[in-house]
């Protein structure tokens, strides 16, 4: 299954939209219809498009002017022209232009379904170099972790001390600060990047089955074991193992964790030799591992033996200087992965993502800016378009009436769409008549 | 509602051709089949200047002829088009209740006695388009891959490479759309 893409089809033609909407719909695509270049460009304004096919002959802005002033705000944006029969001059006029290219009307429909199959894959794929680049561009030598505050830099001295070692390190930190990012780091920096990061999380397998895959297992070490299977121990040599939340190892997990660590040996379920590896450990916990101790509930010679050096990742809320570098690098990196045009935040918006305390820390600001790709119609990112838990809607009307509620509602919405009559009511999953008679009704009108 | 397509022939009188339709779509989908009353082609579809049945309005005079009917595939052998396209193999709701196809560029010139693999292969192709057709009415759309019969049907080759069934994740979507 691949994703939805979508496409504007703009044609003066009713019946021309019409039809070439539904064949477009029957390969999965979302269509959207205009049927003007105004009304397209209007659009083009707060939504973004996989492709556009655009009539060249249409009263009023042609479609060659369209395509000129659709190129000068987005050079790479891919529109496909119609023409009529015998109307080609046009058609080369719009490949000059920057028009990928020009289909006949009416369609052939081998050609049109190999046309717009080719255009797609090819936006994909640019798409996929954009953001390889830009992770290219951000990978500096701590990964994609961003951060100029104090704490962060000081970190970073930490991290690049460790990475020159083969010592086991105890990554600490709150859930969503990048644990697993900082040990992807410290792995692809160290003489071991070569070999594999391997990482197993002890959080979310039953000891049964993370036993199996930690160590591999011989056959008719249990039912169903009808060969023998290499663990993640084995295809960690020469590499890194990475122990994911180690504080939630059952004692048994701890025991044989133990051994490993100490002799750096192993033996396979069901298995009688012993097999020797070579990875280095690194190790993350966002629980406090010497209260566990004190409770009785992690071992203490496992502790000491992980935790050779500790590094702490600071939560988001303790480095608010890093909240907008951090949210410009999230907005850049699910832009090209969404494909949407917002390119920046507003001013608004930013003082919202740095007033909130983040208590699910980096991965919660991702989850933020993906919400506002997703649900924002703008170029900027705006204070609606952020989770309700950072952007509390106005206040409540001080008159509790359904009427009262309804008027608020309506208003905001159309603040929030600019006054589009169109967008609002489809918005508000209600017809533009009933949105019109509401707004004469509470009496609502444009600030000037 | 019963699960019942009825298969409106229009214009078309070929009893060997339309068992084998009905029977198809019994084998690919959960639904029964039974072959209704012939019909008339609507003549405001009739384009007199393409020479062609404009699609979309004979799906209109189904859905508006047949009232009841759970589901409804006219069967043509007349040339089908829309505004935009040359020429269609065949045209349904999506979602809706109408579907059609037409055996006019499947091959339905081959005389049965003279070439019976030729028939053989033409009645293949009107049973994959039929089905192809009554997948889109429950809101399947074109499946990427080539063996499923809501692949999408651009030429012969492909509609030949093709199955008569569902892939795994069309059959899902199916079920889905049959449920309440």
């Amino acid at each position: 299954m691949r994703r939805k893409t979508k496409i504007l089809v703009v044609d003066d033609e009713f019946s021309i939209r019409i039809s070439l909407g539904d064949l477009l719909r029957r390969d999965g695509h979302q269509v959207d219809v205009a049927e003007n270049a105004d009304a397209a460009l209007l659009m083009l304004k707060t939504q973004s498009f996989d492709l556009l096919i655009v009539d060249i002959k249409m009263p009023g802005m042609d479609g060659l002017e369209m395509l000129k002033q659709v190129k000068e705000d987005d050079a790479e944006a891919p529109v496909v022209m119609m023409t009529a029969y015998g109307s080609i001059d046009s058609a080369v006029k719009a490949m000059k232009l920057g028009a990928i290219d020009y289909v006949v009307k009416p369609f052939d429909p081998l050609e049109i379904g190999m046309l717009i199959e080719r255009i797609l894959k090819n936006q994909i794929m640019r798409r996929e170099h954009q953001l390889l680049k830009h992770q290219m561009k951000t990978c500096g030598s701590y990964g994609p972790m961003i951060g100029r505050s104090p704490a962060m830099l000081k970190l970073f001295e930490l991290v690049e001390d460790v990475s020159t070692t083969d010592s086991v390190v105890l990554i600490a930190g709150e859930s969503g600060t990048g644990k697993e990012v900082l040990a992807r780091a410290i792995h692809d920096q160290s003489a071991r990047a070569e070999g594999l990061f391997v990482g197993v999380n002890f959080g979310a397998f039953t000891e049964s089955l993370l036993e199996s895959e930690l160590f591999g297992y011989e056959k008719g070490a249990f039912t169903g074991a009808a060969g023998s299977k290499q663990g993640l121990l084995d295809a960690a040599g020469g590499g890194t193992l990475f122990l994911d939340e180690i504080g939630d190892a059952s004692p048994k997990m701890q025991i044989d964790l133990l051994r490993v660590l100490q002799e750096r040996k192993f033996r396979r379920v069901g298995g009688v030799k012993d097999i020797e590896t070579d990875f280095r450990v690194l190790a993350a916990t966002n629980r406090d591992l010497e209260q566990a101790i004190e409770a009785g509930a992690f071992r203490q010679d496992l502790y000491y033996r992980l935790n050779v050096v500790q590094i702490h990742i600071p939560p988001l809320r303790e480095r608010q200087d890093d909240i907008p570098a951090l949210a410009e690098h999230l907005l850049e990196k699910l832009r090209l992965r969404l494909n949407k045009k917002t390119h920046s935040i507003s001013p608004e918006a930013m003082q919202l993502l740095l007033n909130h305390n983040w208590p699910g820390n980096v991965r919660e600001l991702e989850n933020a800016i993906e919400r506002a790709l997703v649900v924002g119609k703008q170029k900027q990112v705006m204070p609606a378009d952020l989770p309700i838990a950072l952007y509390k809607p106005e206040e409540v009307p001080a008159d509790e009436s359904l009427d009262a509620w309804e008027r608020e509602h309506i208003l905001r919405r159309l603040k929030h769409y600019h006054w589009n009559i169109s967008q609002t009511a489809q918005a508000l999953k209600i017809d533009r008549g009933t949105l019109y008679t509401k707004i004469k009704k509470y009496g609502l009108s444009r600030e000037p | 509602m019963k699960r019942l397509v009825e298969i409106v022939p229009l214009g078309i009188a070929d009893p060997g051709l339309l068992s084998a339709l009905c029977e198809g779509i019994a084998r690919s989908l959960p639904l029964q089949c039974q072959i209704g009353d012939a019909g008339r082609l609507p003549a405001e579809a009739l384009d007199t200047k393409r020479g062609q049945y404009h699609a979309t309005r004979i799906l209109a005079y189904l859905d508006a002829s047949h009232r009841n009917a759970f589901r409804l595939l006219g069967v043509t052998n007349e040339d089908l088009f829309t505004p935009i396209m040359r020429y269609l193999f065949g045209e349904a709701m999506l979602p809706g209740k109408a579907a059609l196809v037409s055996t006019y560029r499947l091959g339905n010139a081959l005389p049965q006695s003279q070439h019976p693999n030729d028939y053989a292969v033409f009645v293949d192709r009107v049973v994959k388009e039929g089905i192809h057709e009554l997948g889109h009415t429950f809101g399947l759309t074109h499946c990427q891959e080539p063996r499923c019969v809501m692949a999408a049907s651009l030429d012969m080759t492909r509609i030949d490479a093709k199955s008569a069934q569902l892939c795994d994740y069309c059959s899902l979507m199916l079920k889905d759309g049959l449920s309440p």
